[in-house]
């Protein structure tokens, strides 16, 4: 099965299988979820990929929480999806252009331009 | 038989040099001896080379056998699938052995920008892709006629696949005056690229905006009425939905509508949503002779919900496999030859 190395939250959280410092610690900083992330998908191989499809999932819900300018809450709770304070945050975007490069694919353009993020379409 | 000890010694000699032929062969034998649906854990842990790991797959694909094909619902001519779509996100190695068994959709195949070469080389009618169209995705605006069309039109630009046979728009509509009883713009972008012959049905990947809190202010207050509006359009031909082991009964109840009105229904984030509630009833992985088989287990499980009159809801789902351990439990939960030796009494759509 997949590596279970990571605390993940619970499917009827809002952000689901977002990785967690500890069990039930609901409230994240974008950083702690982006950093985690770009770590599981610095050990994709060519024979394994699969901590790449649990980014992507992460990449999924976040797309949804994009404003529009671009850019994410610095710090929420996952359990409710909830910003928390104003601050914001663009660590996704380096994520999304990584997924994106990784797969010569164009599943996260938009999200890219919704940021005036560059590198559009880096494998065509 | 290998013992343990001589196992652990060649995954260690494979990650110190690529294993000899012979050292391969042991590991062959083993992974063969451990009967089909089962082989991928002898290599586990192992590191192999790219010809080695395409052996392995040649095993266990031999193992999984070919794979049924089902309508794709009602809607869609005589378009049949196998219980089990590929998606652009797996890894590549896993893209020849999955079409070997039959394989024969590619969920996002409109999202790459050069088609993989094991998919390049097949006649385009010999399989089939959805290209999933983002202005209905969250903060876009779903009037933007001319951002549906040319994410369409640039997407086979690149890929050359030539045309979609869904066009699914992605994350579907916020609410029931949104989608406007099917007439709706989105819609109307389809009806221009079918004429256009760039697309061949409508689908809809209508997922239920449940983290929507944390950005954009927009949430789905009446999930179930909105698939409702969408099979009572008579617009949907297919539907890709999140569904997992435990899902609300009101959400099963209205996918099984949407699936007797002959949408085809095409369940998603299986894993992500059900592993944790699987693992933990043991009494339900051995009723779906899958113990131990978590990613099998929820397979078996959602390809066999059934509606009032027996029938299944889905006709096919999408899994993300990255590794040959995961194709193997994954697809061997719709794997009829896998089924058999389970003792797993399986009825796909």
């Amino acid at each position: 099965m997949e590596p279970d190395e990571l605390i993940l939250s619970p499917p009827e959280w809002a952000f689901n299988c977002f990785p967690l410092p500890e069990p039930d610690v609901d409230v994240l900083t974008m950083e702690f979820v982006i950093s985690t992330m770009q770590a599981q998908i610095d050990l994709v191989t060519e024979a394994d990929t699969s901590r790449l499809g649990r980014a992507l999932h992460v990449g999924h819900l976040l797309t949804v929480a994009q404003s529009d300018a671009g850019d994410w809450p610095a710090v929420f709770n996952a359990r409710t999806g909830e910003s928390i304070g104003s601050e914001r945050s663009l660590a996704p975007l380096p994520m999304f252009e990584r997924m994106n490069l990784m797969l010569n694919s164009s599943e996260f353009d938009h999200v890219l331009k919704r940021a005036a993020w560059g590198g559009i379409h880096p494998g065509s | 038989m290998q013992s343990d000890g001589s196992m652990d010694r060649l995954k260690s000699i494979s990650r110190e040099k690529p294993l000899s032929r012979r050292d391969f062969m042991q590991v062959l034998t083993v992974a063969s001896a451990a009967g089909p649906g089962l082989a991928a854990a002898a290599f586990t842990g192992m590191s192999l080379t790219q010809s080695q790991r395409a052996e392995a797959a040649e095993l266990i694909v031999d193992g999984l056998g070919t794979l049924p094909k089902v309508p794709y619902g009602k809607r869609h001519g005589k378009m049949m699938v196998t219980p089990i779509c590929m998606s652009s996100d797996w890894n590549g190695e896993l893209l020849a052995p999955a079409l070997q068994m039959g394989v024969n959709f590619i969920h996002k195949g409109g999202y790459w920008n050069r088609v993989p070469d094991a998919v390049k080389a097949l006649p385009r009618e010999s399989y089939y892709t959805d290209m999933t169209v983002d202005t209905t995705s969250p903060g876009h605006d779903p009037n933007n006629f001319d951002e549906a069309y040319n994410q369409v039109v640039s997407s086979l630009d690149r890929n050359g696949l030539k045309y979609y046979d869904v066009y699914r728009a992605h994350y579907g509509w916020h609410n029931l005056e949104s989608f406007n009883k099917g007439d709706n713009v989105t819609f109307k972008v389809f009806q221009k690229l079918k004429k256009e012959g760039k697309a061949r049905y409508f689908g809809v990947s209508q997922h239920p905006y449940s983290n929507s809190d944390a950005g954009n202010p927009e949430k789905i207050e009446r999930y179930a009425d909105l698939i409702n509006a969408e099979i009572e359009s008579g617009v949907v031909d297919s539907m890709q939905v999140w569904y997992s082991y435990g899902y609300p009964k009101e959400v099963q109840e209205v996918f099984a509508k949407a699936s007797k009105a002959g949408i085809a229904m095409v369940a998603m984030k299986i894993y992500a949503h059900g592993n944790g509630k699987m693992r933990a009833d043991v009494a339900k992985m051995d009723e779906l002779k899958a113990n131990g088989k978590v990613g099998r287990a929820l397979i078996r499980e959602v390809m066999h919900e059934k509606r009032p009159d027996g029938k299944p809801i889905f006709c096919t789902c999408v899994s993300n496999l990255g590794n040959m351990d995961l194709f193997e439990e994954n697809i061997g939960g719709v794997s009829p030859k896998v089924a058999r030796i389970d003792g797993f009494e399986t009825h796909l759509a």
